[in-house]
């Protein structure tokens, strides 16, 4: 998880945004900011908070006139007040967010903010999605000092580790504990979303009831798979050559109703094709395996012919190395003819998938026996 | 009262009656217990297994007197009007019906009113996910924050049409499916309590029918029980729902296994007789297929849906092939599944499959001979291993066409399509591989006869000879000996080299044990022990060598096989092309076998 970000805005203004796509964090981040800039003993009589959910234009429309007058009205007792603009739904880029109504709206609340609300009245917003292409934007970012709480990147390397580290803190304010690998798994299976999280963790320790030790098994029996989750844990069957797991988890995500060419496409192509990359790139050449760095440099180094089939990144400046190297011991349980021969029976697989009418289950049990069970098995 | 199926009048009334979803029952429990209640719930499952029985319970136990309590009375008022849903309180909505987002407002109004008679206003929506996008918002806010006397409940069958800011509101379980077992016990209690006598396989018959749904089993057996009356047998079963027997499906299964081909026909014929549906009889065939192949990977997980006769009976055939003999016969049930579909005679097709299945088994792979070949070589070349095992040669001949139901008395097993089998070791003799020693003054399979004469080989000829000795004791590894040059010899090394496009070959022979036995044959050769030292030299030029693996570079143009080295003395060097009929080497059969077994021609030879 991202520490948040905050604008050079000044600290002391009395506008504070609270952005970004991670909502429980938000929302946390929102309520601890309104708790402290709430005067002592003023009660709810110094908080004016104005739900920011609108279903139409209209209501967006409405909602920024609630803010201005609020913002417009003396604290009740010649106090402070806070007037907060919770969850605000109309500021992205959405039908209603576009809307005529919504956008004059906002623009007017930005022209009272911009004409000075006093020292006395502090403006809080928070919101998970807000167009930044807009000049509204722009104009916030001189008014407030903007703090955003994005989810983590998935798709770059590391970003388990900062949601681990939340999920170890707070299974820690439960008084949980986690067997080796149970917490990865567990962070793995929720993905990036911190209410689910949360939620997993809930789970886990009611399930567990006066047992305060979760193990690899718990968290795989309770926990719901998050799409991410789903292809992670076939793609690390396979890696580790874990037939069982790779056949368990199919059983459930097919009965789930889950696509299985979807699966074949999403889940078991990428890593194979992975496995096949760089299990060939290791044959033919000397590749630092130590760390990420260390093989993405050699990567690098390798002649351009070599690596012309190895996949880039979507921007074109380098390759898409990760995926790679996280292949880079899996490989090992597998001979370049094996991957070969995985790879096109992944082909043959999607082949049957999509032309015969053969059970989708079957054909992708079938893939993963192949490809996973030891080459020379012989149980007579 | 009127009559109530199965289905209704045994749906569980308390925590303690929900089945094969231990996860999602314990869980429940304890929150009850611990007072630690979500606002909202999200079951997600397939049919019959329990999602609507779990939320009725659950709202049970929030709302019953005195509760919330795990130990509710399911007679208690309260849990009588839930349970019939006629409870003022626990309002169940179809959400298929009521998805737009008008709807959702008017629940969204009435939400803030405080219970009539219960602890908890509880919306139990089934089928969610029929919900549009806006109502889902609509609902978003509410369910954020929803007032402290509200709990929401969703069921849905398709959690992946929820939108995510839903999803993460809720507390998720996911629930199961029921295992066979389970089931098949529960049928058992039901038609005990209903003075039916079920038979055990006819229970396990209508739990793998049932597919994991309770409540399709339910129904399932109501139906039988309307058909049969009071005696259920596993016969019955298989006649109504037109499933094949597990039993005739192993024995089928057994028959293909033991390559009896006879009897597999037969059992087909007994089954097509029976008026089976032969296409749901392969689909079962395969599917055993799989099981086994399950079982060789995981027994726990094969095991589970089976009932313990046919489990033994898995467990027994699972032993009788390897996994890829298994896949084999997948793959030709699979492709006959694919024809029987558009068939108008789907027995032939039928038959000729299982006849197909019968051979597979009997063949035995390349991989099993160049592993057989590589043992018995490097073993002192007795062969010993492909002996032991049988090698089957299928028939060459197609395998007689049954017109009518086989009988023991028609085609006895020993002349129907058994495959022809040969007691000998397999024919892929070293002849194609190491006859090219002319000079070889004996050979022997025992490595120390085979090199008695210690010194009698030239020092700049001690690799050349290695080579011939490699040839015959692991021709497998002749291909890779084939590229090195011998660039120095030194009393106790020998210095040897290989071009830089084979320095494969040179890493494959650093191998720990392949160097040892490089060494040891160098060691007698030479008459001392010598140490081999292989290097990659890129001065070399390797001959060319056809290129069986799939290639990211583009092919290069094809080198001279002229080492530049000043004593080129290795098989780098010679010539490889033997002579002889062109032809025969543009044989496309040869042009395989020689890419397959890496192999290089060396003679022709007419066959005997």
């Amino acid at each position: 998880m991202p520490p948040p970000r905050k604008s050079a805005a000044t600290a002391a203004s009395n506008v504070h945004v609270i952005l970004g796509t991670d909502e429980a964090r938000v929302k946390e981040a929102a309520l601890k900011l309104v708790q402290r800039l709430t005067p002592p003993d003023a009660g709810d009589f110094a908080n004016d908070v104005i739900d920011g959910t609108a279903d139409n234009a209209e209501m967006a429309g409405q909602i920024c006139n609630n803010v201005i007058q609020a913002l417009q009205t003396l604290p009740f007792f010649g106090g402070a007040k806070v007037v907060w603009l919770k969850n605000a739904n109309f500021l992205g880029d959405s039908v209603t967010g576009r809307a005529q109504a919504a956008v004059t709206g906002f623009e007017n609340v930005l022209d009272v903010l911009e004409g000075g609300i006093g020292s006395d009245v502090k403006f809080v917003l928070s919101a998970t999605s807000i167009d930044k292409r807009r000049s509204a934007y722009k104009r916030l970012g001189k008014l407030a000092a903007i703090e955003v709480h994005d989810k983590p990147d998935t798709s770059k390397a590391g970003w388990e580790e900062a949601v681990m580290m939340q999920a170890s803190k707070w299974a820690r304010e439960r008084g949980l504990t986690f067997e080796t690998g149970a917490l990865e798994l567990l962070v793995q299976m929720a993905g990036d979303d911190t209410r689910q999280l949360e939620s997993e963790l809930e789970k886990i320790d009611l399930y567990l009831g006066e047992r305060r030790r979760a193990g690899v098994a718990t968290v795989r029996g309770l926990v719901s798979m998050s799409r991410a989750g789903v292809i992670w844990e076939i793609g690390n069957a396979i890696g580790a050559r874990d037939l069982k797991r790779a056949l368990e988890l199919l059983g459930i995500l097919v009965y789930q109703g889950q696509n299985p060419v979807g699966l074949l496409l999403a889940a078991i192509v990428p890593k194979v094709r992975s496995l096949l990359l760089v299990k060939d790139l290791l044959t033919r050449h000397k590749l630092g395996t130590g760390s990420y760095n260390a093989f993405n440099i050699s990567l690098e180094a390798l002649p351009a012919a070599a690596t012309a089939h190895v996949p880039r990144k979507k921007d074109g400046t380098g390759f898409n190395a990760y995926p790679l190297f996280l292949a880079v011991h899996d490989s090992t349980r597998f001979t370049l003819d094996e991957l070969h021969a995985a790879f096109r029976a992944c082909l043959d697989a999607n082949a049957k998938l999509v032309t015969t009418q053969l059970d989708p289950k079957l054909v992708i049990e079938r893939l993963l026996v192949g490809l996973l069970a030891p080459a020379k098995k012989r149980v007579a | 009262m009127s009559y109530q199926v199965f289905a209704r009048k045994y749906r569980p009334q308390t925590f303690a009656d929900v089945l094969g979803q231990d996860h999602v029952v314990r869980t429940l429990r304890n929150a009850i217990a611990q007072n630690r209640l979500a606002h909202a719930y999200l079951f997600v499952g397939p049919r019959g297994t329990g999602k609507t029985s779990t939320a009725r319970i659950f709202a049970k136990a929030l709302c019953c007197k005195e509760g919330p309590s795990v130990d509710f009375d399911p007679n208690d008022e309260l849990c009588q009007e839930i349970a019939e849903g006629r409870s003022l309180d626990v309002l169940e909505i179809d959400g298929a019906s009521n998805n737009g987002v008008e709807q959702v407002r008017d629940l969204r109004e009435k939400a803030i009113y405080a219970p009539a008679r219960c602890r908890f206003k509880i919306y139990y929506i089934d089928e969610v996910h029929m919900l549009s996008a806006a109502a889902f918002n609509a609902l978003l806010k509410t369910l954020e924050e929803p007032p402290p006397h509200v709990k929401f409940i969703f069921a849905t069958t398709e959690a992946n049409k929820i939108l995510p800011t839903i999803i993460s509101r809720c507390q998720r379980f996911d629930l199961r499916r029921i295992p066979n077992t389970i089931i098949a016990k529960h049928l058992l209690h039901i038609a005990a309590l209903e003075k039916v006598n079920l038979d055990e396989k006819a229970a396990y018959a209508i739990a793998k029918g049932a597919d994991g749904g309770m409540r399709d089993a339910q129904s399932m057996l109501d139906q039988l029980v309307a058909f049969c009356g009071g005696e259920i047998h596993e016969e019955n079963v298989l006649e109504i729902f037109g499933f094949t027997a597990a039993e005739a499906v192993a024995a089928l299964a057994q028959c293909i296994l033991s390559q009896d081909t006879v009897g597999a026909l037969r059992a087909v014929h007994d089954q097509n007789e029976a008026g089976k549906d032969l296409a749901r009889y392969l689909a079962d065939l395969i599917q055993h297929f799989r099981t086994l192949l399950v079982q060789q990977a995981d027994p726990e997980a094969a095991a589970e849906d089976l009932s313990p006769e046919v489990a033994q009976q898995v467990v027994a055939q699972a032993r009788m092939a390897t996994t890829e003999q298994l896949l084999r016969v997948v793959d030709g049930l699979g492709e006959v599944d694919a024809r029987m579909r558009w068939a108008g005679n789907k027995r032939l097709h039928f038959e000729l499959g299982v006849i197909q299945a019968v051979q597979s088994m009997g063949e035995v792979s390349l991989s099993d001979v160049i592993e057989a070949l590589d043992r018995g070589s490097s073993s002192g070349g007795a062969g010993t291993p492909v002996a032991a095992k049988r090698t089957v040669v299928p028939m060459q001949q197609p395998a007689p066409v049954v017109r009518t139901a086989p009988s023991a008395q028609q085609a006895p097993a020993a002349q129907v399509a058994r495959p022809v089998v040969k007691e000998e070791p397999p024919a892929v003799s070293r002849e194609m591989v190491s006859s090219k020693v002319p000079d070889h003054p004996e050979k022997s399979d025992e490595p120390g006869q085979s090199v008695a004469a210690p010194q009698s080989v030239e020092s700049s000829a001690l690799w050349s000879a290695l080579t011939h000795e490699v040839e015959a004791k692991r021709p497998l590894l002749a291909h890779w000996v084939h590229m090195g040059a011998q660039m120095e010899h030194k009393p106790g090394l020998l210095r040897v080299g290989f071009p830089k496009s084979e320095a494969h070959a040179c890493e494959s022979l650093k191998r720990e044990d392949t160097r040892k036995f490089l060494e040891g044959l160098l060691g007698i050769i030479a008459g001392a022990p010598t140490r081999l030292e292989l290097v990659v030299d890129s001065s070399l030029v390797a001959p060319p060598q056809p290129e069986p693996m799939l290639s990211f570079e583009p092919p290069a143009a094809a080198p001279k096989p002229a080492a530049k080295t000043p004593e080129p003395t290795a098989a780098a060097t010679v010539a490889t092309e033997p002579s002889g009929d062109p032809d025969f080497y543009n044989d496309p059969l040869i042009k395989a076998t020689i890419e397959a077994f890496k192999a290089r021609p060396i003679s022709a030879k007419p066959s005997a």
